[in-house]
């Protein structure tokens, strides 16, 4: 009778340890406890090149990337290959690394010998550069090596094996802009349609974001001895054009866009895809011109100036 | 008018020293952000997150000083700290944290964030300044919390879990403590 109580209890024990368990997840709590890895699986692992051959695992987490304008971005990480005939039968030149993305150029390096892990395994480590126009979004994590057995171990996520890793590439939206301020010659009160003798504004999109829309917000230009005196935003008139007669950027019915005081004005027609801009077809160049169209009557002979009121802001998004 | 000449070529030359200096001069500005368009930040009503923005200088040749605002979406989020950062040359290690509250009634909702970051133009002799300024958007969808912890799982990203574990630990202790207790009294019956 003792026994049978005795068993009774030990049944409802444990009964009550795997309901637990299962709603609760108690073994993983224990392993948290103990130390122990949890029991997650993981997507570091091996792409098998064929028996006796290299194999790759441990390739390192990849944090979300922020690319530099008009630059590139050393992505440093690293992964372990491993070799049953031993560390000395890798073909160390061979490491390489990948990054793709659906219609992107892709980038690669090769990777550098580490230190040995064990007899059969070895770290590497790779720097990969991406660059400001490299598209946003996620792109895939290829690595490789070769033995001397001519065996190929390889980690990826491309052709169907799902196994590798994937980083995320932040959206960057940034521009360069020259020179940064406009001049005139010496102008009379009644001239007209006068195009800055400095221009063009010339942007560059140096980031990884199509920019489609660009504007200006305008201020007035005030006397420096008499500030009551102003040459108008509106006096201005901006256009991506120039050439013709009346000048492209001068002509408001046409082309340019009159700039409005202390607002957001968006100039016609203009766009900055990203791209490289070291090739002279790209089409993330916008250049901008400015006429002074024509200066209120009253104005007296002085130097005007944004110097009261502050610059013009060039505002890309 | 012979005597004019001098004075009118010093006028030319000047000129041409101050276009030549201003030609050499490059305004750059950036901002690298971590949700965009087609990778919103999801999130679920009642959350709270701190995301940060990534100010870029890294092609100018002239340190520049920025005012940081929100434009849209004030009812939803704050920048932290200051507001007007100073990126130096050649640099792009600037961030502003960004915090994100969604209200608890927000379900379903597609939200924006409009981030505008203005140029703070220097006083200067120059006829017509200009300045560099970026306006962009994060855009934040608001879904319920299991898909979005689900969501947060796939993605790798750590949300802090609330802590049913240490509830669960006494749980169990107490259970066996009884049961022990039960089988104790039995026996000495």
């Amino acid at each position: 009778m003792k026994k049978e109580k005795y068993y009774t209890f030990l049944i409802v024990l444990i009964f009550i340890v795997i309901f637990s368990n299962s709603v609760f997840g108690f073994f993983n709590l224990l392993n948290e406890i103990t130390g122990f890895a949890t029991s997650r699986g993981t997507n570091l692992s091996i792409a098998l090149a064929g028996k006796g051959g290299p194999t790759i695992g441990n390739v390192s987490a990849i944090a979300a990337v922020n690319a530099v304008e008009n630059s590139n971005k050393s992505v440093n990480f690293s992964f372990v290959a491993s070799d049953p005939d031993g560390v000395a039968n890798f073909n160390d030149s061979t490491a390489l690394a990948i990054f793709n993305k659906t219609g992107e150029a892709s980038r690669n390096a090769t990777c550098t010998v580490g230190a040995d892990i064990n007899a059969n395994s070895v770290n590497y480590t790779c720097s990969v550069n991406m660059w400001y126009f490299d598209g946003s979004g996620s792109w895939n994590v290829n690595v490789s090596v070769n033995d001397f057995n001519g065996l190929r171990g390889e980690n990826s996520t491309t052709a169907g094996n799902m196994t590798g890793i994937s980083f995320t590439l932040n959206a960057l939206t940034a521009f360069i802009m020259n020179p940064t301020s406009l001049t005139w010659g010496t102008l009379n009160v009644v001239d007209t349609n006068q195009t800055s003798n400095n221009d063009p504004l010339g942007l560059n999109n140096t980031g990884n974001v199509d920019i489609t829309n660009i504007t200006v917000n305008a201020t007035d230009l005030t006397g420096e001895t008499d500030s009551a005196f102003r040459i108008y935003g509106e006096n201005f008139t901006i256009a991506n054009l120039t050439g013709g007669s009346p000048a492209n950027e001068c002509d408001f019915n046409t082309n340019a866009t009159i700039p409005r005081r202390g607002q957001d004005t968006q100039i016609n027609k203009t766009l900055m895809g990203r791209g490289n801009n070291s090739i002279a077809t790209n089409s993330s160049r916008e250049e901008l011109f400015v006429c002074l169209t024509a200066m209120p009557a009253n104005l007296t002979a002085q130097t005007y100036s944004t110097t009261q009121l502050g610059g013009w802001t060039v505002i890309i998004q | 008018m012979d005597g004019d000449n001098p004075m009118k070529l010093k006028f030319i030359y000047l000129q041409l020293i101050i276009v030549i200096l201003l030609s050499t001069i490059t305004f750059a500005l950036g901002i690298s952000k971590p949700y965009w368009d087609q990778n919103p930040l999801i999130m679920y009503p009642g959350q709270e997150k701190t995301i940060e923005l990534n100010l870029q200088n890294a092609a100018g040749t002239e340190d520049i000083t920025v005012g940081v605002s929100i434009i849209e979406g004030n009812e939803i989020a704050k920048i932290k700290g200051k507001k007007t950062y100073n990126i130096a040359a050649g640099t792009s290690e600037v961030y502003v944290p960004l915090e994100i509250k969604v209200p608890e009634d927000a379900l379903g909702r597609n939200l924006s964030i409009v981030i505008s970051l203005k140029e703070i133009a220097l006083q200067g002799d120059q006829m017509l300044r200009t300045a560099v300024g970026i306006n962009t958007k994060i855009p934040v969808v608001i879904k319920g919390k299991s898909f979005v912890l689900e969501d947060y799982k796939q993605k790798g990203i750590e949300e802090p879990e609330e802590k049913t574990q240490i509830n669960f630990t006494n749980f169990i202790l107490i259970i066996i403590l009884v049961l022990i207790g039960i089988y104790v009294k039995k026996r000495k019956k």
